[in-house]
């Protein structure tokens, strides 16, 4: 993707208008005058775009769910994102003990050794991320297909698992995570764009 | 992130060489889950014995198509259980999975023959690749008159082009 080019509003309304004033002032012919709206034109659609753009990318709609499983399989985090369609409590307990069991499986029909299972599901409508930790804790993002970074994102999720759940002395391991500094961080980390994941 | 001083937490084999030796593996199943082919290139590692390995693939892949047409966030119809019966083409399915050794590539005709292709974890997009593959699956398989539909292939002339196309792809 293109780096956004920032001119603000202001800056090329004042630029335009410096156009009408040398024209009436007869400094300049009326074919510069169109240059200069061909011009703003471009780079005013060129900024639309760009918002669009990163929006899709790094913002709230690129990523449809999180869930964290720990090292039996059972779900202790989902988060959903706006997905459409209604997947109920029961239903994201088996999608993830079912994931479980795949990134078990894959590891042992692996052709060559050292395998640690499945990093990246492509699916035809979105990808899905897994990040596995040490200790067998498994982080997962639904996200759309081609999303960037999102390895950086679950590692960052890791982190803050660390510092918000483990350090947490009333948190039971193993157990449903329920940690507000937690959500609160979860939440900051997944709408902030490009400067929290890059960054690091 | 650093974990004891490694930067790299999943180790991955070396880079691929240029080409010719990175295909490990291929898989053919009818919709009934019978093996019709198996083709092996380079496996260096080998856990179960070959029935096992094909029940177990098999296994993998019907039950991610069953995950992903139930997570399919995109679809805001009703997806019924998980787990429920799929006809193929039919609901979200997918396209490949990537773990820190192999590439798995899946594609599924709608007749449900299914071809996976197991290759190194750096190789790209294999979607075309594989409807070619499935061409030559119809030129050398179905159309052969001695073959019966639903009995493993037996047919030289298909896995020597299956050889060499693999060879050029991977």
């Amino acid at each position: 993707m293109p780096r956004p080019v920032r001119i603000s509003f202001r800056a090329l309304n004042r630029l335009v208008w410096t156009a009408f004033v040398l024209l009436l002032s007869n400094q300049m012919s009326i074919w510069m005058l169109i240059c200069v709206l061909i011009i703003y034109c471009q780079l005013f659609s060129f900024s639309v775009h760009d918002n669009v753009g990163s929006g899709k990318v790094f913002g709230m709609a690129a990523i449809y769910s999180l869930y964290i499983i720990n090292k039996s399989g059972g779900l202790i985090y989902y988060k959903d994102y706006g997905s459409a369609g209604r997947m109920d409590t029961n239903d994201s307990l088996r999608v993830a003990s079912l994931w479980h069991s795949m990134h078990a499986i894959s590891q042992q029909l692996s052709p060559v050794s050292g395998c640690l299972g499945i990093e990246l599901l492509q699916a035809d409508t979105f990808d899905l991320h897994c990040f596995q930790s040490l200790t067998g804790t498994k982080f997962f993002v639904v996200c759309e297909p081609g999303a960037q970074h999102m390895e950086n994102l679950l590692k960052f999720v890791y982190e803050l698992y660390t510092d918000y759940v483990l350090k947490n002395p009333f948190y039971e391991m193993e157990m449903p995570i329920r940690c507000e500094l937690f959500d609160i961080n979860l939440t900051q980390a997944v709408q902030k764009d490009r400067v929290v994941f890059l960054g690091r | 992130m650093q974990f004891f001083g490694g930067s790299e937490i999943s180790p991955s084999p070396p880079a691929p060489a240029a080409s010719g030796n990175n295909g490990h593996m291929m898989y053919v199943f009818n919709r009934n889950g019978v093996c019709l082919l198996y083709r092996e290139w380079n496996r260096p590692l080998r856990t179960l014995d070959a029935q096992q390995d094909h029940k177990l693939m098999f296994g993998l892949l019907f039950s991610l198509k069953s995950l992903t047409a139930k997570m399919d966030p995109t679809s805001a119809a009703e997806k019924g259980n998980l787990g429920m019966p799929q006809l193929p083409g039919q609901g979200c399915s997918f396209h490949s999975f990537r773990t820190n050794t192999y590439k798995l590539s899946f594609m599924e005709s709608p007749s449900g023959i299914k071809i996976i292709l197991v290759t190194h974890p750096r190789t790209g997009d294999l979607r075309e690749s594989l409807k070619r593959i499935y061409n030559l699956y119809v030129d050398y398989v179905v159309k052969n008159p001695l073959y019966t539909p639903g009995s493993p292939i037996r047919c030289e002339l298909f896995n020597t082009t299956l050889d060499q196309y693999v060879r050029g792809i991977a």
